[in-house]
């Protein structure tokens, strides 16, 4: 086993986390700005709702520009990506340096992209940053315990924001069983990081495939409480 | 010079690439941290092979003797008994740390990493400028810059014959290896806004050392340890801490130190843990005790000093002193406790008042100040907007003492970005050159 600092899993979980929001709420902000072509005024509104953001834009002028742009937003999609970038530069010797060069890239080719007409071309690079950073950590970083955190960041942020997003239930079901898998190998190896009443109440949602529509916030709740977060601040002390 | 063969043909890609790897340092303006990008020149500052083996030879020698210093000043102070050098140059100065008295470090090393800061005059003789043996940065800027020329530049590493510098990390490995005490590397660092925290997570990843803070590490019965995500413990037995002396342990010194590790001092003390580089170093890089080194190469190494010093005057010395009131004008005064290119001013830039005042402040206080010839070094090319503009350029040489001593055959060239300026550091806007150093035909 790799040996890693407290801190440094605190960092992995949350890079795992803010790289994977950064790419599902581009992916998911680009079916709104795809609506918009045509002069329809996108539902920002529900959407804001889904994922729990505070609706503090004046139209939907103004929602494209801040919700995607604004670093002195905090619910911004590049803020989410800043704090990715933050994650990642204090990790530069766990992930290597190619692949916090990629989290660069993304941050470099997002600011470049503000003010465009063609946003989902523009941000094309972007996404192939993102998908070329989780190719990078999975082939050069030599901390299999800490490519697994970062792994589980990644499935607990997803799991989380396609049940918020509304993503069709089987999609749903199937992100679940991948959290469930990357929960278990820690739960057999490695005691007190998982909590177990919501790890067993996220298995039976999986495996009795439950009605989500119905029981979206409780499944919600648990999946925000899987990891035991005082397991990661105990940790960072 | 014709620069086809070197990067510049291909300067836009090199920095394109610095600026993806984050090749960055940290800045505080206005009690604000900013990170900017290290401006580099794809023009190489190039070093014949035969004038690197002089200089490597001097090199070896210098740190050598400074180790040796550190040693005896520690222990019998054998130097000072013998009236080499005045006693108020060693124990009143800030860098002296009464606590590392009687401690003799692993391996005996004190300096095991060495920036040792270089210039080239117009004759081309090479002078030291400064010894810095505490915690010198900047070799990973030509590191990196290395391998990313060779990447976006291939060509003019055909066609010169250069010896690599990519080894840095390893002799840096080996150097932790050889003073380790049992247990694990580390590197400890204040954090992410440290100044040099991109070398640190550099260094980090390229010799397998872990990267921690001071909450991941405790002593225990002398021995320290790296507490890890599971509450367990890993003895640590090498430590190259990139914090300063004075914060690296509170229960020793500042106590008020919320970056250091309570009773690291008990534990290295004992001999159970390597500091690297050892505390109390300051005293030997003291500009006070610059004008001493080559007396101290003679004197522990029976040797005449391969490289020289700018020439150098102590106004503690009543001789000396004379004659820096009498040429106050065409002297460069520095403060020896002030590093950073900091408490550093020119004779030839004062009013009449200012210099009247100097006058008095040096009389009143000597031992305080130091007083160097101009060293009209030479200018190096650099581009501006497409175009090549001359500017004052030093060399930081590493020189890493391990099993033995070794000269980097590379360093950190910085330079001033303002004509005519002398003042190169990059905390006050320089840039950066890699250095080649030829192989010899």
């Amino acid at each position: 086993m790799g040996a890693i600092t407290g801190i440094n899993i605190n960092n992995l979980f949350w890079l795992g986390r803010y790289v994977e929001k950064v790419f599902t709420t581009l992916n998911s902000f680009f079916k709104y700005a795809d609506r918009f072509i045509e002069g329809g005024q996108a539902a920002y509104e529900k959407y804001l709702a889904d994922i729990n953001v505070p609706d503090i834009y004046e139209n939907s002028e103004d929602f494209f520009k801040r919700y995607v742009f604004d670093l002195s937003d905090p619910n911004s999609i590049i803020s989410n990506l800043d704090r990715a970038l933050g994650n990642g530069i204090v990790l530069r010797e766990e992930i290597k340096t190619p692949s916090l060069s990629y989290l660069q890239m993304a941050m470099d080719r997002f600011k470049a992209c503000e003010g465009t007409t063609k946003i989902r071309y523009d941000m094309l690079p972007v996404r192939d940053a993102i998908y070329a950073f989780w190719g990078s950590v999975d082939s050069n970083m030599t901390n299999m315990d800490a490519l697994r955190i970062i792994h589980l960041g990644k499935s607990v942020e997803r799991a989380d924001m396609y049940l918020r997003l509304g993503y069709p239930s089987e999609e749903v079901f199937t992100q679940l069983d991948n959290l469930i898998k990357h929960v278990s190998e820690f739960v057999d190896s490695d005691a007190g990081i998982v909590n177990s009443v919501t790890f067993e109440a996220l298995k039976y949602v999986a495996d009795s495939r439950i009605d989500l529509i119905g029981n979206r916030s409780l499944v919600l709740e648990n999946i925000e409480n899987l990891i035991e977060v005082n397991f990661f601040e105990a940790a960072a002390v | 010079m014709n620069y086809m063969n070197t990067p510049v043909a291909d300067a836009k890609a090199v920095n394109e690439l610095l600026a993806r790897y984050g090749v960055k340092f940290g800045i505080y303006k206005n009690g604000t941290f900013n990170e900017q990008l290290f401006p580099f020149d794809a023009i190489p500052r190039i070093i014949s092979a035969e004038d690197f083996s002089a200089m490597e030879k001097g090199l070896v020698q210098r740190v050598d003797a400074l180790n040796l210093f550190l040693k005896d000043i520690y222990s019998d102070g054998k130097i000072i008994k013998d009236g080499i050098i005045p006693e108020v140059f060693v124990y009143i100065s800030k860098g002296y740390l009464a606590p590392c008295a009687e401690i003799t470090p692993p391996k005996g090393i004190y300096s095991h990493i060495s920036g040792i800061d270089l210039v080239q005059a117009q004759d081309g003789t090479w002078y030291i400028l400064e010894d810095n043996l505490r915690i010198p940065s900047g070799a990973s800027y030509p590191l990196i810059a290395r391998e990313l020329c060779r990447m976006a530049s291939p060509g003019a590493f055909e066609n010169n014959r250069i010896a690599d510098n990519r080894n840095y990390a390893s002799l840096l490995r080996s150097t932790m290896d050889h003073v380790n005490c049992g247990g694990i590397n580390v590197i400890l660092t204040p954090g992410r806004y440290n100044a040099a925290y991109f070398e640190h997570s550099y260094f980090a990843e390229k010799t397998g050392a872990i990267l921690v803070q001071n909450s991941d590490l405790f002593v225990e019965n002398n021995i320290l340890y790296m507490k890890d995500y599971q509450g367990g413990k890993t003895r640590v037995g090498a430590v190259y801490r990139r914090i300063s002396d004075e914060y690296l342990d509170p229960m020793t010194f500042l106590p008020e130190s919320l970056i250091g590790v309570p009773h690291i001092m008990d534990a290295y003390r004992a001999g159970n843990v390597a500091i690297i580089n050892a505390p109390g170093n300051g005293v030997a890089d003291d500009k006070g005790i610059y004008y001493f080194v080559p007396k101290m190469i003679k004197y522990y190494l029976g040797e005449e000093p391969v490289l020289k010093n700018a020439p150098t005057y102590l106004p503690f010395y009543e001789e000396d002193r004379k004659y820096v009131l009498d040429n106050l004008e065409k002297l460069v005064i520095k403060d020896v406790s002030e590093a950073g290119g900091y408490g550093v001013v020119f004779g030839r830039d004062m009013t009449k008042e200012q210099l009247s005042d100097w006058r008095r402040l040096i009389t009143e206080q000597s031992r305080r100040f130091i007083a160097q010839e101009i060293i009209d070094f030479i200018d190096l090319d650099v581009m501006e907007n497409d175009r090549t503009v001359l500017r004052k350029a030093d060399l930081r040489a590493f020189v890493l003492s391990g099993e033995k001593t070794q000269v980097w055959a590379s360093g950190l060239t910085r330079f001033s970005r303002k004509a005519n300026s002398f003042v190169v550091n990059s905390s006050q806007g320089g840039g950066f050159k890699d250095t080649w150093v030829l192989l010899p035909e």
